[in-house]
């Protein structure tokens, strides 16, 4: 058939032409002779990541550095480095950037699960920093090719904020930043102390909270709770506010899952935050005001449900947890 | 009431019937007491502390702390979605099949449910919360544009009882994987729709159910009055035709009230799975013992009366099993799946399926002229074209690179950056390559062996069994090996093989439907592993299960080149018995063919090359029915050159796929098995819509 012939025909030249186009190259070729410039004659720093492997920077502290977690990013940041990389920057800007505005402008290297190897490599970083999640075993091989995989999981139910200093310190040696590690630190113990006198003078000390987050889909409302291993309430407890919710939940966040009418197990002096995002609806206007179960409960009868930490990411690190803990006094003494 | 159905069937009065109705009462009372029990502990269970204790002092006027609004606006909401979803799926099926003459026409085989949730996802995508009432109204719509399509499809004058369902799979299948790119692209926006995709009986108030029971009433009521037609229309559409019956506008009508009903269901809880199949089938096996029931009035209620035993039973069993708490996040809708899906296997079993009823291979158009006497020409372009997506394929993705890189990196003088990129980009170009002539081998085999054109390993489960063993290895054992990876999915290619062989026994029409159930159920339980482990899995599981070359490794390739290569050594030999076995059983045997030995070895074989490839890439659909087809419209129905244009015009379909899944919305990526769904789709439907002109 005479179509079948000039397609073949079409195909053929295509083909041609894109192999034409296709030749040539975007990087020039190596030579043996050629020594990376820079004066990098730092000693060499080696330290141990949360997954246990031996991670070593030759030229010493990190100055390319790519996050494919946001926790991460933001302790980075924190630092006062400038990533060159991170994993869903709209993402990051929607749900941290008002607690952890990013330096400068790094680039966006795809999903944070499923980070873009390709992107990372043209960013030629020095140290590629992932939670355990964000680090997809199959492609570790090959980000380790660009650069050094550390993996550092922050969040830990059984110890939040212990766990949560420990690896900014471990991050802020990949990068040089210990001072400021210890400064951030301290900067996050002084605020929450500052904060709890606030909630003491407010006379709010042993109120109950707690963080959630409703989601509504079709006719059916999830909350998902954060219980007391998670660091926004550990933060609370320490501003001498106590958990509303006693779910332990997950190992590693501490969170669990109820539906509307389990919140009848919320106590009835609580305060029943619910994470705020300006991309997202009002999830309490929309789905859970007008149900009885909900107009009914004695924290929603007196008022405490309000809407809280809005682009702070409650899984973040001190940070987030610091702008988190002058939230929960804004939010508790508003009223 | 009783004049039409007595010539349908007459009975003699034989001395049984008498003996069986006592039986059939106290199954009545039984099934009756049981909604009773199941209706009081539905009640009882909750997130809340009310208890049957509770309950008892509520009813008798006594004061519980809250225990008034929490049986309002939960537990009544929760029932009353239970009663609604199982009313009306039961009487959706019922009248559906009713209309069809076919026992297996439901709203799942319809894609009602695959339409609402797309519809859902888009407008969750685009970041529009909408309240209960206009959600309602999106998944309705999406529902029934779904539903038209597939009858419209799939029906001529008459509606060929597995084409149906052969549509609905597809076109669900195909706008699954459409949902599937929009969770992936927006999940923060659409995070809670994943379990809500499987249907929750969760209510917030009654907001959703409030609308719907309206339409369920309604749609019910018009139904009863077609009745008397429908019962007419039980003789065939000429007897009906005969009588008076207006055949055409009863089925139209008859199937817009059928879709009204599911998709009032699905807005109240989701596409809870197979009650519309289950609970009519279980009315038809009672109806063998009560000739009452033949008459269609009464058949339409007792379905909807034990699709709410079903949907009661799955309820409280669930949270029985996994307890208040956790069943927030375990979707009701895979337990009813995975019964109802087990439930189609049983009843293809049972069924007595019309022979002649489906499309061979061998009436189909066997090629163009000019492909069919010029087969090497055909063969050299398709190499050509496999070679071009190929370089395309190792040059375009997140970062475009050319040739001079490539050249530069043979000579080992490249630039780390280009370096980690073709050596990241190669196995995954590979990769996809080999998957997709895998599969179209595949595919190819199992089509010539059970001489069903619209056989495909994803079709038949083969491919979702074997994405569930490797998704179980991935969720069960802590660090999965590659080669752990590849026997998990091995195992569970074989068990699907092994079902089909035992269960289809030999039939083409039973054994897509055993197959189109054992994938349902793998499906299923596949939600639920991924719904029971953790939350963050589930972006990773969605990218895997979608046919993903992410971080595929050169050592995840090695088996499906073993495989590929044996195929191929075998299918040399044995091309010329594929000839003869896609005509007929008794034609290779006159030639002395082991026709069951042959069957055998050819299915082992497609088992073995879904696994490696669902292994290495994830579950791919589509490639297995494109390009064997593409492949037979080209070259015509030899396998000796149909196979090897199968195989590359599959290498190629994927290698594009990839290629497109890579780069379009860079850094992120789409699995390329969900780009192949979203190009296979249309072909498959195409494909249907000319058969149905062929006929």
């Amino acid at each position: 058939m005479r179509s079948v012939r000039a397609a073949t025909s079409v195909a053929g030249i295509a083909a041609a032409a894109l192999l034409l186009a296709a030749c040539g190259s975007t990087d020039a070729p190596i030579d043996d002779g050629d020594t990376p410039d820079g004066t990098a004659n730092a000693d060499p720093i080696t330290v141990v990541d949360t997954a246990g492997a031996e991670i070593t920077l030759p030229d010493g502290p990190a100055q390319r550095v790519v996050a494919l977690e946001w926790a991460q990013a933001e302790i980075v940041t924190s630092l006062g480095v400038e990533l060159v990389g991170v994993s869903d920057l709209a993402g990051y800007t929607s749900w941290v950037g008002n607690a952890v505005p990013l330096l400068g402008e790094p680039a966006d290297v795809g999903l944070r699960t499923e980070p873009s190897v390709e992107a990372i490599a043209e960013l030629e970083p020095d140290l590629i920093l992932g939670g355990g999640r964000s680090v997809p075993e199959a492609v570790a091989d090959q980000l380790a090719a660009i650069a050094p995989v550390m993996t550092v999981d922050v969040a830990d139910a059984s110890d939040p904020l212990g766990t949560l200093s420990e690896r900014v310190d471990l991050i802020a040696t990949t990068i040089g930043q210990q001072e400021a590690a210890e400064e951030l630190l301290a900067q996050l113990d002084a605020t929450i102390a500052e904060n709890a006198a606030s909630i003491d003078a407010a006379g709010l000390s042993g109120a109950p909270v707690v963080l959630t987050s409703p989601y509504a889909e079709g006719a059916n409302v999830t909350i998902r709770m954060h219980g007391p291993g998670t660091a926004v309430q550990a933060v609370a407890d320490a501003m001498g506010l106590t958990a509303a919710w006693d779910d332990p939940g997950d190992e590693a966040y501490g969170l669990s899952y109820v539906d509307i009418e389990g919140l009848t197990a919320v106590p009835d002096d609580a305060w029943f935050l619910y994470w705020d995002n300006d991309d997202s609806d009002d999830p309490v206007e929309t789905s859970l005001a007008g149900n009885a179960i909900w107009d009914g409960l004695p924290f929603v009868v007196e008022g405490h449900v309000a809407p809280a930490a809005n682009g702070i990411w409650a899984y973040g690190g001190p940070g987030s947890l610091m702008a988190w803990s002058d939230d929960l006094v804004q939010v508790l003494t508003a009223g | 009431m009783t004049l039409t159905s007595a010539p349908a069937r007459p009975r003699p009065a034989a001395p049984a019937t008498t003996a069986r109705p006592r039986g059939l009462l106290a199954a009545t009372g039984l099934g009756a007491l049981w909604l009773l029990v199941a209706v009081g502990l539905h009640l009882t269970q909750g997130t809340a502390d009310v208890d049957a204790g509770a309950l008892w002092t509520l009813i008798t006027g006594g004061h519980v702390p809250q225990g008034a609004e929490v049986v309002i606006a939960s537990r009544l909401p929760r029932l009353v979605a239970a009663l609604i979803v199982g009313t009306a799926l039961g009487v959706a099926g019922a009248a559906m099949q009713s209309i069809t003459r076919n026992p297996l026409a439901s709203p799942d085989t319809t894609g009602v449910g695959a339409g609402a949730y797309l519809a859902m996802t888009i407008v969750a995508a685009l970041g529009i919360s909408l309240g209960p009432l206009p959600g309602i109204m999106v998944a309705f719509l999406g529902g029934i544009a779904a539903a038209a399509a597939v009858i419209g499809l799939s029906s001529g004058g008459t509606m060929s009882p597995v084409r149906l369902v052969l549509a609905g799979s597809v076109l669900t299948l195909g706008l699954g994987s459409l949902t599937s790119v929009l969770l992936m692209l927006f999940p923060w926006e659409t995070q809670r729709l994943f379990a809500w995709g499987a249907g929750s009986l969760g209510q917030n108030g009654f907001g959703a159910t409030a609308p719907a029971a309206p339409v369920v009433v309604v749609g019910i009521g018009a139904l009863m009055l077609l009745g008397r037609r429908l019962d007419l229309l039980q003789l065939g559409d000429d007897s009906a035709a005969a009588l008076g019956v207006p055949v055409a506008a009863t089925r139209r009508w008859g199937a817009v009230l059928a879709v009204l009903l599911a998709a009032a269901a699905v807005t109240v809880a989701g596409p809870i799975g197979f009650i519309g199949l289950c609970a009519p089938a279980l009315v038809r096996l009672l109806a063998h013992r009560l000739t009452a029931l033949r008459k269609q009035r009464p058949f339409l209620l007792l379905s909807g009366v034990l699709g709410v035993s079903l949907v009661l039973t799955a309820d409280v069993l669930l949270r029985a099993m996994f307890g208040s708490v956790s069943g927030v996040t375990v979707p009701t809708g895979v337990l009813t799946s995975l019964i109802g899906a087990l439930f189609l296997v049983v009843l293809a079993r049972r069924l007595r399926i019309a022979a002649g009823t489906g499309e061979s291979i061998v009436t189909m158009s066997a090629g163009l002229r000019w492909g069919r006497t010029h087969p090497q020409a055909v063969l050299l372009g398709a190499v050509a074209l496999l070679v071009t997506a190929l370089i395309a394929g190792l040059l375009i993705g997140d970062r475009t690179i050319l040739l001079g890189d490539v050249w530069n990196w043979v000579q080992d003088v490249a630039s780390v950056r280009v370096q980690v990129i073709v050596e990241s980009r190669l196995p995954r170009v590979a990769g996809s390559a080999l998957a997709g002539a895998c599969l179209a081998l595949a595919g190819a085999l199992v089509q010539a062996v059970t001489r069903n054109p619209l056989a495909d390993p994803g079709i038949l489960g083969v491919s979702a069994t074997a994405g569930l063993g490797a998704v179980a290895a991935l969720v069960l054992v802590p660090s999965t090996s590659d080669s752990l990876l590849f026997f998990a999915a091995l195992g569970g290619g074989a068990v699907a093989a092994l079902a089909l062989v035992v269960l289809g026994r030999g039939d083409q029409m039973r054994t897509i439907l055993v197959g189109i159930g054992i994938g349902a159920a793998a499906g299923a339980t596949t939600t639920l592993l991924i719904v029971q482990t953790d939350p963050w899995n589930q972006a990773k599981a969605i990218t895997w299960l979608g046919g993903s070359t992410y971080g595929t490794t050169p050592a995840l390739l090695l088996p499906m080149v073993l495989v590929l290569v044996a195929g191929v050594v075998v299918c040399t030999r044995t091309a010329r018995d594929l000839d003869l076995l896609q005509i007929d059983d008794t034609t290779p045997q006159v030639l002395g063919i082991a026709v069951g030995r042959s069957r055998l070895l050819h299915l082992g074989l497609a088992v073995a090359l879904t696994a490696a490839a669902t292994a290495a890439i994830g579950v791919i659909a589509f490639v297995g029915l494109v390009a064997p087809h593409a492949a037979r419209m080209i070259i015509g129905k030899r396998h000796s050159s149909m196979l090897p244009l199968t195989i590359l015009l599959g290498a190629a379909l994927v290698a594009v796929s990839d290629l497109v899944g890579r780069s379009v919305i860079a850094p992120g990526q789409l699995p390329a098995g969900v780009v192949v769904s979203l190009l296979g789709m249309p072909y498959f439907l195409w494909l249907l819509h000319r058969m149905r002109l062929d006929r």
